[in-house]
């Protein structure tokens, strides 16, 4: 495989990322949607993995820096600074540095929380979308329920249980799929169950599920519009941000990448997010069956798959 | 696409080689490893055969102008444990492609010449020394002293074809490696058999 080919992966990782990002921010932000009648977001928004992502791609698109410096002036309050720093090292490390300057915009615009992260803030063009929130639609189920209930584990436990439309799931899977500790989504699980919001299947281990009904009635009531609103899907982000933005970094390796090293930080790859594809249903090449970088071509159908997966979330 | 009921073949095992020195080279790393056994007898050109694995009897530190400075192998660095295991999964090999086995011949000694005659084969920053025919021979005849006639070893020493003077000083070699008199006794017999083969090949 030829160093154009390396490039043609990471170019092609980078579209897909900036693509997804920006059609989440323009759910956030109307004012960023260049076509309005533009297909509406299916997959819950992962506001933490949004911003990350975003950061880590900074470089490749600036006016990611003003809608970043805007979303930390109205919309930090719903993110959670934990969650945040637990999700970071999944992320190429050298990429989100910045994370320090979303603090310090969200610091100077009294979100106290993120003091503790703050670095020297960069000029941006900040301000560039409402001055108040108004989260609408199926993608902003989490940031909706954090917005009622408060940032915790509870309200993505319950927007990933209401995703999942009675499908009954152990604490440690939906552990994964929210990336909070185990010990905080057993305890809200709990919480939830005791509230009625949840109920419990009667398995080994302990799983839990909506209730009957339940997800597509509270889809319903906060539907603004009354309308009947398709269920969203639940997307494990953050990985698969991490997964994008890794292949996109290779542009950045120095000089023409051997193919055999670039292979086998695919394989690394693979191996670190590979339970994305599970997850997805999405049959992908098994990096055993592809010897050194006979896998390269392989990876790049990998890629392809989950752009068109990807595209169809959005 | 890979199939892993195949065995291994000498191709996967040298384009294993030049991945493990790739990945040295990336982390500026450099190793030099003396290598025998079925790799070392191909990429010397003695003759092609089957094998499934690298065996390293030696690490060694080059010398300018000089014969190298060998040393026992074990334990080998970590970068390059690693680099092992990270071939061995991206290549589909067994862990232990590349295997210090033989190295417990440092317990009673290297063949002679083994340094001086050493041809380096360069994989990345990976340089793989192999050894000349005296130390090939020894190593063949004591291994097939081991092993007996039908061993791989006997019939790689038959494809060496050594002259009476190589096989003497093999002999020689071979008889301080064991004192039992049981061994002393074989060594004859060994000889005898490799001559009678070889005479009746010709």
């Amino acid at each position: 495989m030829s160093a154009v080919s390396c490039e043609s992966l990471s170019s092609r990782a980078a579209e897909v990322a900036l693509t997804a990002v920006w059609a989440q921010w323009g759910v956030l932000n109307p004012m960023l949607l260049r076509n309005a009648s533009a297909p509406v977001p299916a997959s819950i928004l992962d506001p933490e993995a949004l911003v990350l992502a975003s950061l880590c791609l900074w470089d490749s698109e600036r006016r990611l820096a003003d809608v970043l410096a805007w979303w930390a002036a109205r919309g930090s309050g719903l993110m959670s600074t934990r969650r945040i720093k637990s999700l970071r090292p999944g992320f190429p490390a050298e990429r989100t540095p910045r994370l320090g300057q979303f603090a310090a915009w969200a610091h100077e615009a009294g979100d106290t929380r993120w003091k503790a992260d703050v670095t020297e803030p960069v000029p941006v063009r900040a301000g560039k979308g409402p001055k108040e929130l108004r989260l609408e639609g199926p993608a902003t189920l989490l940031l909706r329920l954090r917005a009622g209930f408060g940032v915790s584990a509870k309200p993505d436990v319950l927007a990933f249980v209401v995703a999942m439309d009675g499908v009954a799931l152990p604490s440690k899977e939906i552990a994964r799929a929210v990336s909070y500790a185990d010990t905080n989504v057993r305890q809200a699980a709990r919480d939830l169950l005791a509230g009625g919001f949840l109920e419990q299947a009667n398995t080994f281990p302990i799983a839990y599920r909506s209730p009957i009904g339940f997800a597509h009635g509270l889809v319903r009531l906060l539907s603004r519009h009354g309308d009947d609103e398709d269920l969203p899907h639940w997307i494990h982000w953050p990985a698969v941000y991490a997964f994008l933005i890794s292949v996109a970094g290779w542009e950045g390796t120095n000089g023409a990448p051997d193919p055999y090293l670039l292979s086998t930080q695919a394989r690394d790859l693979y191996e670190e997010h590979g339970w994305i594809f599970e997850r997805a249903g999405l049959r992908v090449p098994d990096p055993a069956r592809y010897r050194g970088d006979e896998y390269l071509p392989a990876f790049s159908d990998t890629l392809d798959i989950l752009s068109d997966w990807i595209s169809a979330q959005l | 696409m890979l199939d892993r009921s195949e065995p291994t073949t000498l191709g996967a095992l040298l384009a294993a080689l030049r991945a493990l020195g790739t990945l040295l080279e990336s982390q500026g790393a450099t190793e030099h490893l003396v290598v025998v056994g079925g790799v070392a007898m191909n990429l010397r050109g003695f003759h092609l055969r089957g094998t499934a694995d690298v065996d390293v009897i030696a690490r060694g530190t080059p010398v300018p102008e000089g014969v190298p400075l060998l040393f026992a192998p074990e334990p080998l660095p970590p970068a390059l444990q690693a680099g092992i295991l990270r071939v061995a999964r991206d290549f589909g090999l067994d862990p232990d492609w590349m295997n210090t086995v033989v190295a417990s011949q440092w317990l009673t000694g290297m063949p002679p010449g083994l340094a001086g005659d050493l041809e380096w084969h360069r994989f990345g920053t990976l340089y793989v020394g192999v050894p000349g025919r005296e130390a090939m021979i020894a190593l063949k005849l004591f291994a097939a002293l081991d092993l007996g006639p039908g061993s791989v070893h006997m019939q790689d020493l038959l494809r060496l074809r050594p002259t009476d003077q190589e096989l003497e000083r093999a002999a020689a070699w071979a008889a301080t490696q064991d004192a039992s008199e049981a061994f002393h006794a074989q060594i004859p017999q060994a000889l005898a058999h490799v001559r009678s083969q070889l005479r009746i090949a010709e």
